[in-house]
């Protein structure tokens, strides 16, 4: 894929070229919602929109990692939503499973797993997402930019539109609380956790 | 003690975004002090933690088409044209309407030589005006009913005038058709042979915009509105 051409021409208009590249960031900018947001039907409505946004506010893109600028894109509107939902709070129709969880996705039905690697897989991935949401906002947007999606410093301050030293300062400090709330699920975190890559920055 | 700046530098470690000189000190550091091995530990968790996450698929396309971005689809050069052209054809219909209905033209009937009047050529009371016409039938008839006042003339000729002619006249209509001299001061023949008074007859004419013009506009505007919709249709068809 040729991205700066596609960029160009979806910044004449092109439709086309913007959807080519709607399909090969769709999954990241929604895995970024999602993990921003915490729920998938608003990560979808936020991915959407930021998808609308990112095609309008195009011409105002010099250049640049597109992936930051549609990264940027994502995360307004991930704010977005969360404002939204803060001052509309609204209650799913859909019930919950009787454990209070909500039903596992369907990309982690993985068929090498059995059904007991499986349901600790779901009760950690609950886990993590549960400390993440409990990150301020600011927070959470950046350790998902790092970690998740793997943005380098560079990246995370041209989406967060914050000044370097700030990613460095929010990065750490998210760390360290997801860190701290994470304590309370020893038992779900896999030793190849704690063991990888120990003593290799 | 471990302090924020500290935290910072070894998150930056972890991601191996320090300088040379900062790595250098930072693991000579970790080899001596336990407390910032520790915190490195955790920060290394969580960051393991969150990578080992699977990666999340989208759970539909989000390709956006022309109509969720806004655009609409390029239009023939005709289709302003007719869109025009059926805007202000109905803008004339409604004005013609308004005009029909606001300001009809009605004439009174046969008993209406009063409207003559003010024209100032009546036969009877003004007479050949000498004067400037358009002053003289208040003055006349306020003189003339003055004097039908004074003798007593039959009040038929008064209800003849019109009441709208003038203000002065219109007046001195109302004050003498309030106050008739008493039935007794007439001699009985007179009272028998006074005529009922005519009352006029308002009679609504054709209208000042004929009809047949009317319906010229409307058929216009709507082959016209009929031909810009089509257009539309048949572009947005294309375009999607």
């Amino acid at each position: 894929m040729d991205e700066p051409s596609l960029v160009r021409a979806a910044q004449r208009g092109d439709l086309d070229s913007f959807n080519t590249l709607v399909l090969y960031y769709q999954d990241m900018v929604y895995g970024t919602a999602l993990r921003i947001v915490g729920d998938p039907d608003l990560a979808a409505d936020a991915a959407q929109e930021a998808f609308l946004s990112a095609f309008r506010t195009l011409v105002t893109f010099r250049g640049g990692s597109f992936k930051s600028f549609l990264m940027r894109t994502v995360t307004n509107a991930c704010y977005d939503e969360l404002r939204r939902r803060k001052r509309r709070p609204t209650t799913p129709l859909e019930p919950d499973t009787e454990d209070g969880e909500m039903d596992s996705p369907g990309w982690l039905a993985d068929p090498n797993m059995s059904p007991e690697e499986t349901a600790e897989a779901v009760e950690l991935e609950h886990a993590i997402q549960h400390c993440l949401e409990n990150l301020p906002v600011e927070f959470r947007s950046v350790v998902v930019l790092a970690d998740i999606q793997g943005l380098d410093y560079s990246e995370i301050a041209s989406a967060a539109r914050m000044p370097l030293g700030t990613v460095k300062s929010r990065l750490a400090r998210a760390r360290l609380r997801l860190r701290e709330c994470l304590r309370a699920f020893e038992e779900l975190l896999p030793s190849i956790f704690r063991l990888e890559g120990e003593g290799v920055a | 003690m471990i302090g924020t700046r500290d935290v910072e530098v070894l998150s930056s470690y972890l991601d191996g975004q320090l300088s040379s000189g900062d790595l250098a000190q930072i693991e000579s550091r970790l080899t001596s002090d336990a407390e910032l091995a520790s915190v490195l530990k955790d920060l290394r968790i969580a960051r393991n933690a969150l990578k080992r996450l699977p990666a999340s698929k989208a759970p539909r396309n989000f390709i956006l088409t022309r109509s969720k971005v806004g655009e609409r689809p390029p239009m023939p050069r005709a289709y302003p044209v007719f869109r025009f052209a059926s805007v202000v054809a109905t803008l004339l219909l409604a004005f013609t309407a308004a005009v029909n209905s606001i300001i009809p033209r009605v004439s009174f009937g046969a008993a209406a030589p009063a409207a003559e009047y003010g024209f100032g050529g009546g036969p009877g009371i003004g007479g050949d005006c000498g004067d400037p016409c358009g002053l003289a039938p208040s003055l006349q008839m306020g003189a003339a009913t003055e004097a039908a006042a004074e003798s007593e003339v039959s009040p038929s000729l008064l209800l003849t005038a019109p009441a709208a002619l003038t203000p002065s006249a219109g007046q001195d209509i109302a004050r003498a058709t309030e106050a008739p001299p008493p039935a007794e001061a007439l001699p009985k023949e007179e009272l028998t042979a006074i005529p009922e008074p005519e009352v006029p007859q308002v009679q609504l004419v054709e209208s000042v915009i004929p009809g047949s013009w009317q319906l010229g506009l409307l058929g216009f505007a709507l082959v016209c509105a009929g031909a810009a919709l089509y257009l539309r249709r048949v572009a947005k068809h294309k375009w999607s």
